[in-house]
């Protein structure tokens, strides 16, 4: 059974903002991440999966279930950490769990246990019985994950997990996220603008713009095509990026006459070097280099049709 | 990636637990939220602080049935201070601070904290939560206004030289004290859970039903005796005033009320400036007299009848289930 599935999926909102437009997926258990400039749709994307925000057509299942009708009875198997603050100030962070979990449908002793021991796998097991008022960021960044996770999902929606946190928060963070996917078995879609830190969690990636599928593809294919390699040369660097292109190369013009080069599966070092050395020009900096978000998108838009990472 | 310490490795190291055990589904997750809000209301589970005015209110509410217990044993049961039928109107403004104080924590601080996007990414659909912190608020103030009557049923009893017979005497009254005591419970935690959920800030939702419990009525009240025939029907403003027939109503459905006659309470014309002494005589006896008869209250001048308290009861907790779910519908998380 797919994690996810999607066909033609459409959102507009009523002032005639199109959230999403035509998205058909189909993905498969793991970690996977939900990529995009701000305003690309993601969060509209966690809604209907939730089965919070009807769309306006198309059909979504998650675990087997119609997100768009039976929002009730599948949001019992969903963990959902929203982007924002959503925590009371003055209750401890014990209680909140405990309560969460019993709103999640799970009898009172039940509830209790499964507090503590989730508050101790996101580590503020010495913490627990303080007011959540006075945690920091990070802190409260690992309530909602443990509020999420108490009534043991199936699948965890998170937006943003690493907003406003700090480097090594950021770090605990990702690390929190890898071992519910990994470790937990739970299903995981992290949304994120931010790919250079959910590419360390994730093992396929989904990048949306503007309500559009991009790319949806393994982790492994995303890193080869966004490393680059960076060669500034002293010469004519626009001849020779074009004997590069001669040569088969896909070699394109770059900030200050650079010249980037798609690493891909191949080893450009020694025709670069070849080149270099039949042109007489001087190498200056050779150097690895991933590329933008931005750039990938623009460089690679989406194939027609859907996308599967059934064979990731 | 920097590696967790060898310390928190080894806590997180003990390993996740599936669950397996039992789910309650939208059910569990509904009652889980009513007793978490009845539970707030009485301060529970908020902190020693939070628990002071509840109590405290509580306490005011029980001392004139404390008193009329204590007279009961004192008296035979004879001397009759506060009644059943009189003792919403006797502590309206206790009911009216117990709302104020203890409402908005129901509502505002979900809102303001969003924690709704915590409970609706649940089982739990929008009506639920609404009919859950209604439910939690209404039940505590059925709680609160049952209280005294049970104080005084008890202080009967014990008075009583046949306790059999002092109860089957006290039969009749019991539909009526659960009867009224419901109706007040749910119209006034709808219409201050209303209040709440549309202000949203604690101290304002606190100060906008202080105003809606308490002073309306003290706005109404002159403006009906003033002008009973056109007025009559302000009353039906006040909440409060709305209760009080009601619990009039349910009390003594039976007694028709003759009309008062209002124009006893028309001002007397000023006195002339060179008025003679048997005018001024005339003027004092008449004042007198008037002094000696007991005014009429509000709701007697306003002399509607029951079912108008009723319908009036009955509109307000449909308007404010409109109210709240269309406010609570336009909520996004």
């Amino acid at each position: 059974m797919p994690l996810l599935s999607t066909f033609e999926l459409t959102k507009r909102y009523p002032g005639g903002v199109t959230a999403l437009d035509g998205l058909t997926l189909e993905l498969e258990p793991g970690i996977i991440g939900l990529v995009g400039a701000n305003g690309a749709g993601k969060s509209t994307f966690l809604k209907i999966m939730l089965g919070l925000l009807a769309p306006t057509s198309g059909s979504l299942v998650v675990l087997g279930i119609d997100a768009t009708r039976n929002g009730p009875e599948l949001r019992q198997f969903l963990g959902y950490i929203p982007e924002f603050d959503c925590l009371p100030p003055d209750q401890t962070a014990a209680d909140l769990v405990t309560h969460m979990a019993r709103v999640s449908g799970l009898p009172a002793t039940a509830a209790r246990e499964r507090a503590a021991e989730m508050l101790r796998h996101v580590g503020l097991y010495d913490e627990r019985y303080r007011q959540i008022g006075g945690y920091s960021t990070g802190m409260k960044q690992r309530v909602k994950l443990a509020q999420a996770l108490v009534h043991d999902p199936k699948l965890l929606l998170l937006d943003e997990p690493t907003n406003g946190l700090d480097p090594a928060g950021r770090a605990d963070m990702l690390d929190l996220i890898r071992r519910t996917g990994h470790e937990f078995g739970i299903g995981v879609i992290v949304a994120s603008h931010l790919l250079s830190e959910i590419e360390q969690v994730c093992d396929f990636l989904v990048a949306i713009d503007a309500g559009h599928l991009l790319r949806a593809a393994s982790i492994e294919t995303f890193t080869r095509e966004t490393e680059l390699l960076v060669v500034e040369v002293v010469g004519d660097s626009e001849a020779f990026r074009q004997s590069l292109v001669a040569k088969g190369l896909a070699a394109r013009a770059g900030v200050g006459g650079s010249i980037l080069i798609v690493l891909g599966d191949g080893s450009p070092f020694d025709v670069v070097r070849d080149t270099a050395a039949e042109m007489g020009v001087g190498l200056m900096r050779v150097a690895r280099r991933r590329d933008r978000l931005e750039d990938l998108f623009q460089a690679a838009p989406a194939g027609a049709g859907g996308a599967t990472n059934a064979a990731a | 990636m920097p590696q967790p310490e060898p310390a928190a490795g080894a806590i997180y190291d003990i390993g996740y637990q599936h669950y397996d055990g039992k789910r309650l589904g939208r059910a569990g997750a509904v009652r889980a939220l009513y007793f978490h809000g009845l539970r707030t209301v009485f301060g529970i589970g908020r902190g020693g602080r939070a628990k002071i005015p509840p109590i405290a209110l509580i306490a005011i509410m029980v001392i004139p049935a404390v008193i009329q217990a204590a007279l009961a044993g004192l008296g035979n049961g004879q001397i009759q201070v506060f009644t059943h039928e009189g003792y919403f109107r006797t502590t309206v403004w206790i009911f009216g601070l117990f709302c104020a104080f203890q409402t908005p924590e129901l509502v505002t601080g979900d809102q303001q904290y969003r924690v709704l996007a915590l409970y609706f990414s649940r089982a739990v659909l929008r009506s639920d939560y609404v009919l859950a912190r209604v439910g939690a608020l209404a039940t505590a103030l059925f709680i609160v206004a049952l209280l005294p009557h049970f104080v005084m049923l008890m202080g009967d009893y014990f008075a009583a030289e046949h306790v059999g017979e002092a109860i089957r005497k006290s039969l009749p009254m019991i539909p009526r004290i659960l009867g009224a005591a419901f109706a007040i419970a749910v119209l006034l935690a709808t219409v201050s859970i209303t209040i709440s959920a549309i202000i949203r800030r604690r101290p304002f939702a606190t100060a906008a039903i202080l105003a809606l419990f308490l002073l309306a009525s003290a706005f109404v009240a002159p403006l009906v005796m003033s002008r009973p025939d056109k007025m009559r029907y302000l009353v039906l403003a006040s909440p409060m005033m709305v209760g009080d027939g009601l619990t009039t109503w349910v009390f003594d459905t039976t007694t028709v009320r003759p009309p008062v006659d209002t124009t006893e309470w028309v001002p007397l014309p000023p006195l002339a400036p060179g008025a003679d002494s048997a005018a001024i005589a005339a003027r004092r006896a008449e004042m007198r007299r008037r002094f000696r008869r007991r005014r009429p209250s509000v709701l007697e001048t306003a002399n509607l009848p029951g079912v108008v308290y009723l319908a009036t009861t009955v509109g307000l907790i449909l308007l404010g289930a409109g109210v709240l779910t269309l406010r609570y519908r336009s909520i996004e998380t």
